[in-house]
């Protein structure tokens, strides 16, 4: 069993020391004990030694005891595990590219929807103010991940973290989908897993976009999703997650009935003229434009992810862009499974 | 005594510092076939040709020059890029930039 490298006197010495040592997000962490590694490894159904999260274009292997510590200093739960690890191995995906996304300029959070039941099962929350605070398991999950990512990957700020500016979401931006007021089926329904699975599903993105729109039907708010799809900021080619509150849903719903109307309609008319972009210096050359003159941040309509989530009340929606460049880095989801399942899977 | 104190676990992984097998090292430039590997990012343009510059200016003159541009700046060059670059190249000049 892993052992302890030192000893200190009081809990503000402890925590002083984390700081210090650059192993925290600057907030302040919670010591772990032998115990509570255990406890952790249990609640994962993974083994001290196992290797859990490997990056070789970093060369670092992360073994299971690392990823215990890690989700304790960050508040964690242990039953949070499953889905810590299940995002780790989405992480590790090379699709998902976490060696650029962790250290770009462009400053990416990792934005983790969480499908099925294991929602309700950890209190995850995918109502009102689900991006903000007031639940544990929304703020420490994405926090043991940056902490991960921190300590295991050396994504420290300023070393091989060089994020311009970053993003808020680099602290946590985890939530689960509000499958209970969505009027379409989940993401991961769409994604082919059965609606009794529990799934993570990663991609490196910038911070929300507010799409507010009190008034509108339909067509109002598709047309002001566009408007903030296609504005010069954020243009850059790649996929997306719109995340529509219960209220844009079932206004949209009456209209589209399915999420693959949406993107359609989204993609038609979500444009910006090429010649805007060489006039502003976003592109220099051209050669990127349709035959009417016109870019668009999708390379296709599957380009568009649609969750539902937020509070009931409300016209905010908001719109989640990939971080990088066309296909730099693209969505990728994995299954989350019982501890039981994960020891059988290495016993 | 450790009963009342309480214990730090090192959170951090190393990196793996075993060193890769080196290619054959080209004791002179001069006259060699350079590969030049873009980011596909202006700034990697812009310094690879500046540390070839640099080189010319020492004297060290390549016989052929072979630009090549990987296809998604943050990913790893494609398997057949590197191969290409074995195959047709005495050394080549890579550069990361924004």
């Amino acid at each position: 069993m892993i052992e302890p490298i030192e000893y200190k006197e009081s809990f503000f010495e402890t925590v002083d020391f984390y700081h210090k040592k650059g192993w925290t997000d600057g907030l302040p962490i919670i010591p772990p004990t032998k115990e509570m590694i255990r406890t952790f490894l249990d609640s994962g159904g993974i083994r001290e030694g196992q290797i859990i999260f490997e990056v070789p274009e970093r060369k670092r292997s992360v073994e299971a005891e690392k990823i215990a510590i890690n989700a304790i200093l960050a508040g964690c739960l242990p039953v949070y595990m499953p889905v810590l690890i299940s995002a780790l191995e989405a992480m590790a995906d090379p699709d998902y590219n976490v060696h650029a996304s962790a250290s770009s300029t462009g400053g990416a959070a990792p934005l983790m929807v969480v499908n099925g039941p294991v929602r309700p099962e950890i209190s995850l929350n995918s109502g009102t103010n689900f991006y903000g605070p007031g639940s544990r398991a929304n703020a420490s999950i994405g926090r043991a991940i940056r902490l991960v990512l921190i300590n295991c990957l050396g994504a420290k700020p300023g070393l091989m973290d060089r994020s311009t500016q970053g993003n808020p979401g680099k602290y946590s931006l985890t939530f689960g989908e509000n499958e209970e007021l969505s009027p379409w089926e989940s993401l991961s329904v769409e994604l082919g897993f059965e609606k009794e699975e529990s799934t993570v599903t990663l991609l490196a993105t910038e911070g929300p976009h507010n799409i507010q729109n009190h008034y509108g039907l339909a067509k109002g708010i598709l047309d002001t999703s566009c408007n903030t799809m296609s504005s010069l900021g954020s243009m850059s080619e790649g996929q997306s997650f719109f995340v529509f509150s219960p209220e844009h849903a079932k206004i949209i719903s009456k209209e589209y009935k399915t999420k693959q109307e949406i993107k359609e309609y989204i993609y038609k008319h979500a444009t910006i003229p090429e010649k805007k972009l060489r006039e502003t210096g976003k592109i220099d050359s051209a050669g990127w434009a349709d035959q009417d003159g016109n870019v668009r941040h999708a390379l296709s309509p599957n380009d568009i992810f649609i969750v539902v989530a937020g509070g009931e009340a409300g016209g905010h929606s908001s719109w989640v862009p990939s971080w990088s460049r066309r296909r730099n880095g693209v969505t990728v989801t994995k299954k989350i499974f019982s501890p039981e399942i994960r020891f059988s899977q290495t016993s | 005594m450790t009963e009342n104190r309480i214990p730090i676990f090192d959170p951090t992984v190393e990196m793996n510092t075993e060193e890769g097998k080196l290619a054959k090292r080209v004791s002179d430039l001069n006259q060699k076939k350079c590969g030049l590997l873009w980011n596909s990012k202006i700034g990697g343009e812009k310094l690879m040709h500046f540390i070839l510059q640099e080189l010319q200016k020492k004297g060290i003159t390549p016989h052929e020059t072979i630009e090549l541009k990987k296809e998604y700046d943050t990913r790893p060059a494609e398997e057949e890029m590197y191969e290409e670059m074995a195959k047709k190249c005495d050394f080549v000049i890579t550069a990361v930039g924004d």
